[in-house]
């Protein structure tokens, strides 16, 4: 090169000189001609259509809070057509089949709307379903997620069966038919033996039917489920009251709504639940919400009350009084649907109870409602507004707001617990029943604004022929201590299998993943490694997660738009019923391509539920000797098994109310009006239908009283009625001046789905950390900086994490978002690199287990170009591997919250995401919470497990319920 | 000596390469950067050290998708729909027997991208044999779907600020007018919209007005969102936000409601007179002499309609609602 300025024709002879030379790699093609559209494998594609059209009035919806939104008209979506916004500034047309599913991505099953293409088949994105009565056309960010989920480039799109050790990460793929041979042959093999040898665990249910038919069909005691991290103890305390297990708030008619803790923005009915309360504060409702952090929740709040955990009863029972004392409770409705006369009779004289007043019982010695109302007020008459401040640790004056507030609400006050208090205290339960109180003395229960019960605003239809009850008793899932339990004791299951309780044959987990999202992980490690106490583990899932790591099979199962499922959901004061279904092949169909099993549509060789339990059950009773068989032969021809056509097509015509003269109307059968609209309103409003059924309880009435309590070996004060219960974490244990706080865990950021966020790029770029909330006068006592390290000492180990200094959360209590801390064992397999971290297992062979961080989150290379720009790093640390389990002794609940023993700056050797556990203090710990159990083998006053009229989710026979012969541990 | 410059050279060999850099580009522009393809693009000078991926992937979007729109038709088509030139490109695709897969149909033919894709494959033609050195078809195809539009283009992303993707713009241009010096045929001039006479149309309001400045094949230039919030800031105005055509008319009807219509039409002219220096500047280093006229052209003639303006009574005040041509209309001699 000479010294003079760069000619043009020097430079361009140096670039094509640089690009020729080897190495260069220059020779990838740019274009291919080939058309891919497997989702897993590349990214989906559409074709293009002709704009030849009108355009076309959309769908309008009002929404009760002012806001109007537009759809594409139902009788469209057969054909749509609408311009591709990502091809902006091009206006591109593209043809759609609109396909209504539901949403998976948490319980509030909302309607989704799939776009599916006309020319590919690929889903473009997923919307609202306007039809749908409880979603009304909007979505959380999780639903339009569920395109992440369906084209993760990580997703498993074929059976897989373990090839090496359990938990050694090798894997080989194969048929569906070979996968269902051998499990549907171990599945007979336990069967004929015994009766509960075959267990299906259930995360995300997803569905009100199907599997809990075909469970009982196999003729097992085999469904457990994940209710007790999840509800238990709420469902104790309302069905004590009123025989129903769930709440269903009408917030968009309140006056009042008072929420424990954070539902309307932790993911919990956060869609169907959030519009509507803003509707109710549109038209001047006011919000109280306890909770001890400032939530998305409480900050919108017209109240909050920051409450110390576990005094939230304190806080009930003060306002509570002071309705009593000014009795300014809704009396007539007491008077007709308390049972007051029972509390009278058969109350005074148990534990704690004090005696009736000397006026009771007039003349004729008839105790009269006057009487009750004396009681009430000798009963409750301690509780004051003064002591709910000190025990809360909150102003007085937001104490007496709230119940100024409660008490003008009328009838229109809707209160709503289901996680928060009262499954993070021991005897969280009776948060719900004091909770439920307030509705009970102002006499909103089932009314306009008030709050109903699930069952009164869900509608399930009966399935298809229904198999009789199975005569057997699951020791390891609903054991003799804890007779009232909420039910099976999930979460204490590999406990139970160390004990030596029982084994379990073939294992299901079904959108689940117990190691990681139930407390103490460890002794789930322990326990699915072990081939003799858990014979064959077959996980159900659409996506890797830490237990599937160690299953025997992988199965993969489909997303919200890729299976068919039935739902409804006490959404608000209606009943509506929602199907799921697997858009492609529905879009197929209307094409005119039929399909015979769901993963010949879904991607890869996805499939759902619905047709392997029947495809399964068929080869587990091949010759029909066992009489499983029968229950699942199609009517048309019983020689092969029922189609989903002809399930669906059944339920739909015989057992909804309305649908038949719904889709007459449109002459449509009852089973195309479903497909086409994705759901069936069956009642537009069910308030207080109690007036014509009485209450679901033994005694038919709301019961303030409890027999069933005092029957079944408690019969004190604190347990008989709504009372204030000592928590494990109240301030008298927890000991701030030694350092020791309490870990608040059991609050969720609004776009974590458990496991399966960490499938969602647009969610999981959201939110994909879980710093420690520590308050600003905490984090100077231990000296730390928000992002700074802290090493946070629990009863059974240790995390290290990252700080989060705020006003947010109360002095003395330090709290993180659950789901997140997501890891995997292996650098190209198991996880998302980019959603979770790679990780070492480490162990001692004596109980001690460490799990470290060899990787945090990266980008990583895939066919989605979204893959290499993650830009975190930090993807959560799992906090609950060093959780001890707590079961509450009458919930069977775990009780979330943690004693932090110590909380303090990091040392040089810890790292961030570090946990070291101990199971030896994890089975210790759970023996001190064993004991606080009283056994039915005790206290059962009729020689039964369990009361007949408490719910369990599949109810074996009577005879079933006899005691065992030979209790575990007697 | 270079490769280029050496004549005993194979032109197969050039073409290889000329395939190789197109290829490059076109890989860019419809896929994004990734970690291969920084460190090719680091070794062709075309980005620097601090260039990541995330800064990339950013400056992409921020260019591309709101900044200025690689399409053929968005500067050729008297609409400026992008697509818009899409049978054009076709026509040269299925001469050579290209054809984009499906993956890429949401981009128009007439993406920039896709045309690279396309001039890689048969600059590969000709370098493995496959077309002659003196098939017109690649001249012929730089012409009318490329040279057209591209330097207005370069000029207009040069405008949205320093970054790597400008800067690989004013590059390949470079390499197009490098290749198209050595191919054969007399050049072709890109044919662009007729002169319009706006002002004499009593129809025409501020909307018409904007409409027309943001049509590159009729006004010479590519207006972004940025060049209208320059214009807005530098006179005070507001200029409110929505599409680029909202925006422009918001910008002249606050002009005139204002009585600063003076002021902006002084901007707007600034403007296109450097532009037009622009366009000179890229003639005079890389001799692309027909494919620069028309546009040195349009940009005079909307100077003139901008100078017209200039006559129109400022004072007299637009109804808000229509911006019917009271303003706009130039008063009887």
């Amino acid at each position: 090169m000479s010294g003079g300025p760069e000619t043009l024709a020097d430079k361009v002879g140096r670039l094509l000189t640089k690009v020729l030379r080897p190495g260069f790699g220059g020779d990838e093609p740019v274009i291919a001609s080939e058309q891919t559209n497997a989702a897993g494998e590349a990214l989906p594609s559409y074709g293009a259509a002709e704009p030849s059209r009108e355009p076309v009035s959309l769908l309008e919806v009002d929404h009760g809070d002012g806001r109007m939104s537009r759809y594409p008209p139902p009788e469209r979506w057969d054909d749509w057509v609408e311009w591709d916004a990502k091809a902006w500034p091009r206006k591109i047309p593209r043809r759609y089949s609109l396909v209504p599913t539901i949403c998976f991505n948490c319980e509030s099953a909302c309607g989704l709307l799939a776009y599916v293409d006309k020319t590919t088949f690929e889903i473009r994105k997923f919307e609202g379903n306007p039809a749908h009565p409880g979603s009304r056309g909007r979505n959380c960010a999780k639903g339009p997620a569920t395109h992440n989920q369906i084209y993760d480039p990580e997703r498993i799109l074929y059976p897989l069966k373990r090839v090496g050790a359990r938990g050694e990460g090798k894997w080989k793929r194969v048929s569906w038919d070979e996968a269902l041979d051998d499990i549907a042959a171990k599945m007979r093999q336990s069967r004929e033996r015994r009766r509960d040898g075959i267990m299906y665990h259930v995360g995300r249910p997803g569905e009100d039917h199907y599997t809990n038919r075909c469970i009982t069909a196999w003729g097992v005691d085999g469904h457990n489920s994940h209710t007790n991290i999840c509800s238990s103890g709420a469902r104790v305390g309302y069905a004590l009251w009123t025989g129903c297990d769930r709440p269903s708030p009408d917030h968009a008619n309140a006056r009042v709504i008072l929420l424990i803790s954070s539902h309307l923005e932790t993911g919990h009915y956060f869609n169907p639940h959030a519009q509507r309360i803003i509707e109710a504060k549109s038209a001047g409702a006011k919000i109280i919400t306890l909770d001890p952090r400032l939530s998305n929740t409480a900050a919108r709040s017209d109240l909050w009350l920051p409450s110390w955990p576990g005094s939230e009863s304190v806080i009930l029972l003060a306002i509570a009084a002071h309705l009593i004392r000014r009795r300014s409770y809704d009396r007539e409705f007491m008077r007709r649907w308390v049972n007051w006369d029972q509390l009278l009779r058969e109350g005074p004289g148990l534990p704690g109870m004090p005696d009736l007043p000397a006026s009771a019982a007039g003349a004729e010695g008839e105790l009269s409602f006057e009487d009750f109302e004396a009681y009430l007020e000798r009963l409750y008459g301690e509780f004051t507004f003064e002591q709910a401040a000190e025990a809360s640790q909150v102003p007085i004056e937001r104490i007496e707001e709230a119940a100024r507030l409660v008490e003008g609400a009328g009838s229109r006050l809707a209160t709503h617990t289901w996680r928060s208090a009262s499954i993070g205290n021991r005897g969280g339960w009776q948060v719900a029943r004091c909770l439920f109180f307030l509705n009970v003395l102002t006499g909103s229960v089932g009314t306009p604004g008030g709050t109903s019960m699930n069952a009164w605003n869900k509608f399930v239809p009966k399935p298809f022929a229904s198999p009789p009850a199975f005569e057997a008793w699951n020791e390891l899932q609903l054991p003799h201590e804890w007779p009232l339990a909420f039910f099976e004791m999930s979460f204490l299951l590999p406990h139970f299998l160390a004990e030596g309780r029982g084994t379990v044959d073939v294992y299901f987990t079904r959108v689940y993943n117990p190691m990681w999202i139930n407390p103490d992980g460890f002794m789930w490690l322990e326990a699915l490694r072990d081939e003799d106490k858990l014979g064959l583990h077959v996980a159900l899932t659409p996506t890797w997660n830490e237990s599937a790591w160690f299953a025997d099979y992988v199965l993969p199962m489909g997303h919200a738009g890729e299976r068919h499922d039935l739902m409804s959901q006490e959404t608000h004061a209606g009943q509506w019923i929602g199907f799921r279904q697997p858009v492609r092949r529905v879009a197929l169909e209307r094409a005119g391509r039929p399909v015979q099993f769901t993963h010949e549509a879904n991607p890869g060789k996805v499939w759902e539920e619905a047709e392997f339990w029947v495809e399964l059950s068929w080869r587990m009773d091949p010759d029909g000797s066992l009489g499983i068989r029968e229950w699942f032969a199609s009517p048309a021809d019983p020689s092969r098994p029922i189609t989903q056509d002809e399930y669906w097509a059944h339920v739909f015509e015989h057992s909804v109310p309305g649908l038949p003269e719904a889709a007459a109307a449109e002459e449509l059968s009852p089973l195309a009006y479903m497909r086409k609209y994705g759901c069936f309103e069956v009642l537009r409003s069910n308030y207080t239908p109690y007036e014509a059924e009485g209450f679901a309880t033994p005694s038919g009435k709301l019961e303030l009283f409890s027999p069933t309590m005092r029957d079944w070996g408690w019969p004190e004060r604190e347990h008989v009625i709504p009372w204030p219960l000592d928590s494990h974490v109240s301030p008298a244990n927890i000991d701030r001046d030694r350092g020791q706080m309490l870990l608040l865990p059991n609050f969720r950021l609004p776009t974590l789905i458990h496991t399966r966020s960490a499938n969602a790029k647009w969610l999981y770029e959201i939110s994909h950390a879980n710093p420690v909330w520590i308050h600003p006068s905490d984090a100077g006592r231990i000296g730390v900086q928000s992002g700074e390290l802290v090493r946070v000492q629990t009863e059974i180990g240790y995390f290290v994490d990252k700080v989060y200094v705020t006003e947010g959360i109360k002095p003395g209590i330090i709290a993180m978002s659950h789901h997140l801390g997501r890891w995997r064992l292996a650098s190209d397999m198991g996880g998302n690199p980019g959603m979770s971290a790679l990780a070492q297992l480490d162990e001692d062979g004596e109980g001690g287990h460490a799990l470290n961080i060899l990787e945090h989150g990266r980008a990583w290379d895939s066919f989605d170009p979204d893959t290499a720009r993650i830009w975190w790093q930090d993807v959560g640390v799992h906090q609950n591997l060093t959780h001890a389990v707590h079961p509450d002794p009458i919930s069977g609940a775990h009780c979330w919250l943690q004693k932090a023993l110590s909380v303090r700056k990091a040392g040089a050797s810890d790292r961030h995401g570090d946990v070291h556990v101990d199971t030896r203090k994890s089975m210790a710990v759970y023996r001190q919470w064993h004991a606080l159990t009283r056994s039915a083998v005790d206290h059962s006053p009729d020689g039964t497990r369990r009361p007949w009229w408490l719910k369990r989710p599949l109810k074996p026979t009577r005879a079933a319920y006899a005691l065992p012969e030979e209790p575990f541990g007697r | 000596m270079t490769l280029a410059q050496d004549p005993s050279q194979d032109p197969r060999v050039l073409a290889l390469a000329y395939s190789r850099l197109y290829a490059v580009l076109a890989r860019a522009l419809l896929r994004g950067v990734d970690a291969r393809m920084l460190a090719q693009l680091r070794e062709l000078d075309w980005v620097g050290p601090g260039d990541g991926l995330e800064q990339l992937a950013t400056q992409l979007h921020a260019t591309f998708e709101l900044g200025v729109f690689p399409y053929a038709g968005v500067f050729l088509d008297p609409d400026a729909q992008a697509g818009a030139c899409a049978d054009r490109v076709r026509g040269f695709y299925a001469r050579a027997g290209f054809s984009p897969r499906p993956v890429n149909a949401e981009l128009a033919p007439d993406h920039l991208g896709v045309e690279l894709a396309f001039m890689a494959f048969v600059s590969r033609a000709h370098a493995d044999g496959r077309l002659g050195p003196s098939s017109p078809l690649l001249a012929e195809f730089l012409d009318a779907c490329v040279l057209a539009y591209l330097p207005s283009l370069v000029i207009a992303a040069r405008e949205l600020g320093e970054g790597a993707w400008p800067t690989m713009l004013n590059e390949l241009l470079e390499l197009v007018a490098a290749q198209r010096a050595t191919l054969p045929g007399p050049r072709a001039a890109p044919s662009l919209c007729p002169a319009q006479a706006l002002l004499d149309d009593a129809r025409t309001g501020l909307r018409e007005i904007a409409a027309y400045l943001l049509t590159p094949a009729r006004s010479g230039v590519f207006l972004t969102r940025a060049d209208i919030a320059a214009l807005a800031r530098s006179r005070g105005l507001a200029r409110g936000f929505g599409s680029r055509l909202t925006m422009l008319d918001n910008l002249l009807r606050g002009a005139v409601e204002y009585g600063e219509l003076d002021k902006l039409r002084a901007g707007l002219d600034e403007l296109l007179a450097r532009r037009d220096h622009r366009l000179v500047e890229l003639d005079q280093r890389l001799e692309l002499g027909p494919a620069i006229e028309p546009w040195r052209a349009a940009i005079a003639r909307t100077r003139e309609l901008v100078r017209a303006l200039h006559r129109a009574p400022s004072r007299d005040r637009a109804d808000p609602w229509t911006s019917k041509p009271s303003t706009t209309t130039p008063p009887a001699p």
